[in-house]
């Protein structure tokens, strides 16, 4: 999952980056709203977050032009205004959540989980398909009730997966939205993580919910449930 | 102040711009006009009397000479002196001259020495002619003709004409002179009236004198307000001038007491961080730190919104809709809680339009919603409604908003609610939404209840009084 952070003030953008890192997120930043603007349209993104006091160009205007330019990814409003019509306005031009500052990291971990999972189609926080649950809160993963034991890249790549359930994901695209920039990016260990999963999930090869499409990469096949 | 001033609109050009310039640019324009055409009625009748007197006097001379003139031997005679001594005297200006038929000249005076009158037309019997010639010496000259026919004379169908001329350079100066007297007059009377008018102006302007007077004392703090006893057409202006002046003054106080307690209310917290601060490394309480960050925050926040809200006076205020306003808000809320699954079922009016200030309604409706979805199971219900005053002015409104959720035990209500004073007195951790609404809602001079709704939760019911 890759997000955008277009925020002014150096340090509180060093900061989000870091724990959005830490969290196992990728992250692009920009400190004026042009900048920020020209990642959020050439980029691939998933997610922003957007300061509505920017340099050159407010965030209001940015999270317009986002939204003219036909991208449909959440975008979350930092603000030092919590003023009502500021919210509002902030809203009704194409945001889908804000947080007023000054915010703890909790905070903004669980916007961005909750609007990267409803925008993937997933209405709660706990993804439900077949056997498998995965609850984006508490980062657990069980299968017919029993937890799952998996590492920090496992998890990450199956929850990726689960958000774009039905669509197909290609090996570059999981390597560019999951590794970090020094890390090895060896696409091939893509592969042997996805054999571990496999093994994890669906010991018994019955259930089958990660489909290999040859030469195009892999897709969440079970179908969301809902309770 | 902008160096080059915007184009007045209409009369005002931006060169005329005291009241004074402008009423003087039009009495002089009016003055020229009247004073004009004036002295040109009464120059054209001047000369027409004065030209009618001169035709008298021609004619009367004219009579003097036919009765001098003796018939002898079916001839003219005139006698060698005549009544009028003008006519013997060179160079006079006055000349007479008898014409047989139409050319041939029988007499001429003694003025009319070196002197010829022109050839015009000449009467017929009976018949005279005023004109103005000019004469061989270059001279205007009026000149009067009769035409007679003697009966004691043999041809009596070939008349004799009698000519009596005199300059016209007497009447000329005569009409110049009084032309001279009439523009020293009038003079007189326009530098009359512009110094009547200036007296006027003084007078009639006073008023606005003392009101920038009475603005400079206030501006000084010598005085609080304007005074009373103003022409009525100035009684609104300095009616509004007081309302604007004493809605200022209360805005102002209320900034200074809400930055006394902001001030105030952040020196607890800081006082905890600093003492925090000074226990051993290792030891340090986070948790209580961060504790009073959140406190100083929600402070900050608390006295900001407080401090926005508006004095309850119609100045700023504009027409707004708050059935659009609630459906905006409710939008976005409704994004906000996706998660939540909250069902909003409104009940609104078509349209509700008053006047009121649309930052502290939406902060006032903002907050009430945004609590209902926080605390709601599943159900939230809006409804608003107009409040007609009795006689049938400007409409007020009644809001209620309910949910199914834990509701607020009926003793902790007031507590929900008190929070107008010292922020430093009360409990850190709670939400401020509540208390914010109560403040907007006392300003708006309106009524907030808290009670258990239908639905199970907390119902808020705020009452805008007309």
């Amino acid at each position: 999952m890759r997000v955008l952070i277009i925020e002014d003030e150096p340090s509180l953008r060093a900061s989000l980056s870091e724990s959005l890192s830490g969290a196992g997120y990728g992250v692009e930043s920009a400190g004026d709203g042009v900048e920020g603007l020209y990642f959020a349209k050439e980029y691939p993104i998933d997610l922003a977050i957007v300061d509505l006091g920017l340099p050159k160009m407010s965030g209001m205007d940015v999270i317009r032009e986002i939204r003219a330019a036909g991208k449909t990814y959440p975008i979350l409003i930092l603000t030092a205004r919590d003023r009502w019509q500021d919210k509002v306005e902030g809203l009704q031009a194409g945001a889908d959540d804000y947080v007023v500052k000054p915010f703890r990291w909790e905070e903004i971990e669980a916007r961005l989980n909750a609007l990267l999972r409803r925008s993937a189609g997933w209405a709660e926080a706990v993804l439900r398909a077949g056997p498998i649950e995965l609850d984006t809160l508490a980062q657990a993963v069980t299968v017919d009730g029993a937890e799952i034991d998996l590492t920090s890249f496992e998890y990450r790549v199956l929850e990726y997966l689960m958000l774009r359930a039905g669509k197909v994901v290609s090996k570059t695209e999981l390597t560019d939205r999951l590794y970090d920039e020094n890390e090895d990016r060896d696409s091939n260990v893509i592969e042997v993580f996805i054999g571990r999963l496999r093994r994890k999930l669906d010991p018994s090869r019955a259930v089958k919910p990660i489909e290999t499409l040859r030469g195009r990469g892999y897709r969440f096949a079970l179908e969301p449930t809902s309770r | 102040m902008p160096s080059s001033p915007p184009p007045a609109d209409g009369v005002a050009t931006p060169a005329v711009r005291s009241l004074s310039a402008r009423l003087l640019v039009v009495v002089s324009v009016l003055l020229t006009i009247f004073f004009g055409l004036t002295i040109i009625i009464l120059e054209l009748g001047f000369e027409r009397s004065a030209e009618k007197s001169v035709e008298d006097r021609l004619g009367a001379r004219v009579i003097m000479l036919l009765s001098s003139a003796q018939t002898e031997n079916g001839r003219l005679e005139m006698p060698a002196t005549l009544p009028e001594p003008l006519f013997a005297t060179p160079g006079s200006g006055v000349i007479g001259q008898i014409q047989a038929g139409h050319d041939s000249v029988v007499w001429r005076s003694a003025s009319a020495v070196g002197i010829e009158l022109s050839q015009r037309a000449l009467p017929f019997v009976n018949q005279r002619r005023f004109d103005r010639v000019t004469a061989s010496d270059g001279e205007e000259m009026f000149a009067l003709s009769l035409a007679v026919a003697f009966d004691d004379l043999p041809d009596r169908t070939a008349p004799f004409t009698v000519t009596v001329a005199e300059r016209t350079a007497p009447y000329w100066a005569q009409v110049s002179r009084f032309r001279r007297q009439l523009l020293t007059y009038f003079s007189a009377l326009a530098i009359l009236l512009l110094a009547a008018q200036a007296v006027a102006l003084r007078w009639v302007l006073s008023p606005l004198r003392k009101v920038a007077d009475e603005i400079r004392q206030i501006e000084q703090g010598d005085q609080r307000a304007l005074s009373q006893g103003y022409p009525s057409e100035l009684a609104g202006l300095t009616r509004n001038t007081n309302r604007l002046l004493d809605a200022e003054r209360k805005r102002r106080a209320r900034y200074r007491n809400t930055l006394g307690n902001l001030a105030h209310s952040l020196k607890t917290p800081l006082a905890v961080l600093r003492t925090a601060l000074d226990v051993k490394p290792g030891h340090r309480d986070d948790a209580l730190m961060e504790q009073q960050i959140d406190r100083m925050n929600e402070i900050v926040s608390y006295q900001l919104q407080r401090a926005g809200a508006g004095s309850g006076i119609n100045v700023g205020q504009e027409k707004i809709d708050l059935v659009f306003i609630v459906g905006d808000i409710v939008e976005a809320l409704n994004k906000v809680y996706a998660d939540r699954g909250v069902a909003c079922r409104m009940s609104l009016p078509d349209s509700l339009r008053l006047l009121g200030d649309r930052g502290d309604v939406m902060e006032m409706l903002g907050n009430v919603l945004d609590n209902a979805y926080k605390w709601a199971h599943r159900d939230v219900h809006v409804s608003l409604s107009t409040v007609n005053s009795p006689d049938g002015g400007p409409a007020g409104f009644a809001f209620v908003v309910e949910d199914d959720g834990p509701g607020i035990a009926e003793e902790a209500r007031d507590a929900a609610l008190a929070r107008g004073g010292r922020l430093d007195e009360t409990v850190a951790g709670q939400g401020i939404g509540l208390a914010v609404v109560r403040e907007l809602v006392d300003v708006s001079g309106g009524d907030l209840t808290l009670d258990r709704a239908q639905l199970g939760g907390l119902r808020v019911t705020i009452r805008i009084a007309p």
